[in-house]
């Protein structure tokens, strides 16, 4: 288990995170997505990828992040990454602000999340680790990608609204 | 010897077939054992295995065969006749077999012996001739019985009786071999052209043909855009292949529905045996093909039902017989193509469902709330079976009751794009009724725009499309109970705006809108779009594990220019909406107007139209109106000195107002017509015209001069019109031809 781990980091909302590169098919800069009607919060829409259907996961709400504030100084700089993760034999992406380079850790340096991280956050993150003093949280993407804002379609809670 | 590994496969799986084969023959001679072709088969099938397994070495299965093999040659040479317990025995072999074929698939060995009871029956079944013990040695070739025939020869008379008819025997054995190797020989001609191909291959070609659509898709797309008239041809000549080839490998997909039922009647006749019912079957339309990853998929729920039908449905001979019905009930499982699906039904002629006791079990189970109850049709109390958590049956055995529902059933077939449906009548018998779809892969859509987004909806489930003016829809779409409705042709069809219902925003009151007429489960509603564009051919794909529980959608394809766009589910879509509730009320609401001589507040539809150069404008109901057709006048042909013409394969008459006859009219002159459904069938109206088509709830109509089927006249649109009636209008027409009147009004 002493083995270097690759990982690929990136920022949300100005946050720094990292995955583990092996689940790392590819990074896409703006890539068309459509909408889904009544999908799950944090599932912002489909994605073609060479004729795959792939979901695009919006990371700044399944993450409980603030909305987009437009800061007017780099105002150039509002591309939408979508890193494309396979993942249980399926493929998602994971639409991130910016993407960081591609690093190598050694697991022993990865700490438990402080207790300080609180909320939402904490369930997703297997750990924290450092890169050149600046923090990183560790994405674990199988609790991530269960969490209810992937996974629950606007079904049943809205019914009695429309009836 | 990976080398034998082919031989060793084509082994396993021929012998399969033959197993089926046997089976099904041993079956249908427990029922007559007299057919002397059943037993010749069922012969030539165990010979066929057996010999082979002596090829192979697996001595084992040989003796086993050897013992089935001597059986059935008895029987062939009328020595024994096929009884209930020959029968039984001969089931219980085909089922060792498959045990010894499992293993020889998975160890490449025959293991161990067949059970030693197993074998005594056999044995004792073996008509005297052979008091052999089999043992592998012995039994390991044709020449061995011979030697063991002759080791217990006897001086006796008796016994060389015996020897001789062995002999006998054995040489209709081999003529009987050599009979079928002349049947394979000449039948390797048809072989040639049959080839077994690995059913991931056809896959994974079929995945190919799918992304070659989509990139035909693309390239039409951009070549019309184009202003390059040679890469429109090559890309028109591509369309044609990719569509031909499309459909060719759609062909070898195909299986006949037959594969699925070859196992029905051995689990027929088990559960017969269970039960103590009597069942007989009838098989129709085996020949209707699917794709066979939908018969794959098919194939458990069909058992389910098969065996559901004969639990529950089919009664004892006793009751049957105390009911006034025969002691064996029928079950009669029939497959055809309809409207480009196909349709299997399972009937049976038994006790029906009893919609009472469903709902109490419903209750029971918590599936329903008591105060449900008085809303219900009968169809829905019925579908409460469908259910999870449903099963009436009131003991648990291994037939039914295996804490698998019907809700499998139905989730089953609802996965493939499918969809049940009972039909159940008291005491007489209950018909489940599956619409299957030929493939799943690539479907025909309709593509329709809703804001800024494209959606597919799957044609199977599309009846029409109906379009709307902006300034027509505060009149056309009203709401009725909280519910949007329109008024198609006399019929109250739910609305749902698809924005309102998708959360894409407020229903467009500025716009043309256009209603798709969608039916789902039966259920007919409307579905309001803002725009209709094309039909396609879409390749479906799945949305994923995170979208599987969304409400309305069912999957996504790739349009022409590489974006995606999602395919309705148009029956989830209904639920979600909860239009089949929705459609009760509206019933009910209709209902309660129609008894306080109060029509809802929607228009009647007119055609106007002008009958002829001197009449003025006449108004003939819309709902009396089938269709409208414009044909050249040389089509028009005489029947009794009347005017008719062939129309859908039918003669259709004739019908002129007043003084609407031009007999000298040109050939190639286009008349028109407005064709129209009377109680004596279909009649043409000839007009000059047809000048709009109005809505008006205060048309008065008076009873001014009535006559040739006019039955009065009124004011529309400012005018004064002539309203017709089509039936008084056919029944003046019949009075001119029975007065043998040729006077022409």
């Amino acid at each position: 288990m002493n083995t270097d781990q690759l990982l690929c980091t990136f920022t949300v909302a100005e946050k720094n995170y990292g995955v583990i590169v092996d689940n790392v098919q590819e990074v896409l800069a703006n890539h068309q997505i459509t909408d889904i009607p009544l999908a799950p919060p944090g599932v912002m829409g489909l994605m073609n990828i060479r004729g795959r259907i792939v979901p695009a996961i919006a990371l700044r709400k399944v993450l409980r992040l603030e909305e987009v504030v437009k800061n007017e100084e780099d105002d150039d700089e509002d591309n939408i990454f979508n890193i494309i993760i396979n993942h249980d034999g399926e493929q998602v992406g994971l639409m991130v602000d910016q993407i960081g380079d591609i690093i190598t850790i050694n697991p022993e340096d990865v700490e438990a999340p402080p207790e300080t991280l609180k909320g939402a956050a904490r369930r997703f993150m297997n750990g924290v680790f450092s890169v050149q003093g600046t923090l990183h949280l560790l994405l674990d993407l199988d609790t991530l990608l269960e969490d209810e804002m992937c996974t629950r379609s606007l079904s049943q809670s809205t019914r009695s609204v429309l009836q | 010897m990976p080398q034998n590994d082919k031989a060793l496969q084509s082994f396993l799986i021929e012998s399969d077939e033959n197993l089926a084969q046997l089976e099904q023959d041993i079956v249908a001679l427990e029922r007559e054992p007299e057919d002397a072709e059943r037993v010749a088969s069922a012969f030539r099938a165990i010979h066929t295995i057996k010999g082979t397994c002596g090829f192979f070495g697996f001595s084992h299965l040989e003796s086993l065969t050897h013992l089935m093999e001597d059986i059935l040659g008895a029987m062939r040479d009328g020595q024994v006749q096929m009884n209930l317990d020959t029968a039984a025995a001969l089931l219980e072999g085909v089922d060792e077999i498959r045990v010894f074929l499992k293993r020889i698939d998975s160890d490449g060995s025959d293991g161990e012996a067949a059970p030693q009871n197993l074998m005594d029956r056999l044995q004792s079944l073996v008509p005297e001739k052979a008091d052999t013990q089999p043992s592998p040695v012995m039994a390991a070739s044709d020449s061995d019985t011979d030697s063991s025939v002759t080791i217990n020869h006897d001086e006796t008379e008796q016994q060389h009786q015996t020897e001789l008819q062995a002999q006998e025997h054995h040489e209709h054995a081999d003529k009987d071999a050599s009979a079928s190797d002349n049947a394979t020989t000449s039948g390797s001609a048809a072989a040639e052209s049959t080839v077994r191909v690995d059913v991931v291959l056809l896959d994974k070609l079929m995945n190919v043909v799918g992304e070659l659509v989509l990139t035909r898709n693309q390239l039409l797309q951009h070549a019309a855009s184009q202003n390059d008239s040679q890469l429109l041809n090559l890309s028109q000549r591509l369309n044609l292949v990719t569509s031909e080839l499309q459909e060719g490998l759609m062909q070898t997909r195909m299986q006949p529905i037959r594969n699925a039922w070859a196992t029905y009647p051995r689990l027929l006749r088990d559960l017969e045996k269970k039960t103590g019912k009597k069942v007989t079957p009838i098989l129709k339309g085996g020949d209707t093909e699917l794709d066979r990853s939908l018969l794959e998929a098919i194939r458990d729920p069909l058992i389910h039902l098969v065996r559901n039908a004969v639990d529950h449905g089919i009664e004892t001979p006793e009751a049957r017989l105390a009911a006034g019905k025969p002691e064996a009930g029928t079950l009669t499982l029939s497959a055809y193509h309809e409207s480009g699906n196909v349709t299997v039904e399972i009937s049976d002629d038994g006790k029906g469902l009893d919609s009472q006791k469903i709902i109490r079990r419903a209750l029971e189970a918590g599936l329903l709330h008591p105060d449900q109850v008085d809303s219900l049709s009968e169809r829905e109390k019925i579908r409460y079976i469908f259910q999870p958590g449903f099963s009436t049956a009131e003991t648990v055995n291994d037939l039914s009751g295996r804490g698998v529902g019907l809700d499998v059933v139905r989730n089953n077939v609802e996965r493939i794009g499918g969809s049940i449906d009972i039909k159940s009548t008291p005491g007489q018998g209950t018909t489940f009724k599956l619409k299957i779809p030929l493939t799943l892969a690539i479907v025909p859509a309709l593509i329709v725009r809703c804001l800024h987004q494209r959606f597919a909806i799957p044609q199977v489930n599309l009846m029409e499309v109906v379009y709307v003016e902006a300034e027509r829809l505060e009149e056309d779409i009203q709401t009725v109970h909280d519910a949007l409705v329109y008024r198609l042709r006399g019929r109250l069809l739910p609305l749902v705006d698809m924005r309102t219902l998708m959360h894409m925003g407020t229903p467009d009151k500025q716009h043309d809108q256009f209603i798709l007429v969608l039916t789902a489960d039966q259920q007919e509603f409307g579905l309001l779009v803002d725009d209709v564009r094309d039909t396609e051919e879409i390749v479906v794909k799945p949305l994923g594990r995170l979208l599987k529980d969304n409400p309305c959608f069912a999957g996504a394809t790739i349009m022409g220019d590489g974006r995606v766009a999602l395919i309705l589910d148009v029956k989830s879509t209904a639920d979600f909406a909860g239009v089949t509730r929705q459609d009760r009320k509206l019933n009910q609401q209709a209902a309660m107007q129609d008894q306080r001589h109060q029509p809802i507040n929607v228009a009647e539809n007119y055609l106007l139209v002008r009958p002829n150069d001197q009449a003025g404008r006449s108004a003939i109901s819309l709902s009396k109106v089938s269709r409208l057709e414009e044909i050249s006048c040389d089509r028009i042909e005489y029947s009794a000195g009347r005017e008719v013409i062939q129309y859908r394969g039918k003669i259709l008459p004739l019908i002129r107002l007043g003084n609407n006859r031009q007999p000298v009219a040109e050939e190639s002159e286009m008349i028109r017509i407005v064709v129209q459904p009377t109680e004596f069938g279909e009649v043409g109206l000839v007009v000059n015209d047809i000048i709009d088509i109005v809505s008006d709830d205060k048309a008065e109509i008076e009873k001014v001069a009535q006559s040739d089927g006019i039955v009065g006249a009124g004011i529309l649109q400012g005018h004064i019109t002539d309203f017709i009636d089509s039936d008084a209008l056919l029944r003046h027409y019949r009075n001119l031809n029975s007065n043998g009147g040729h006077d022409e009004h």
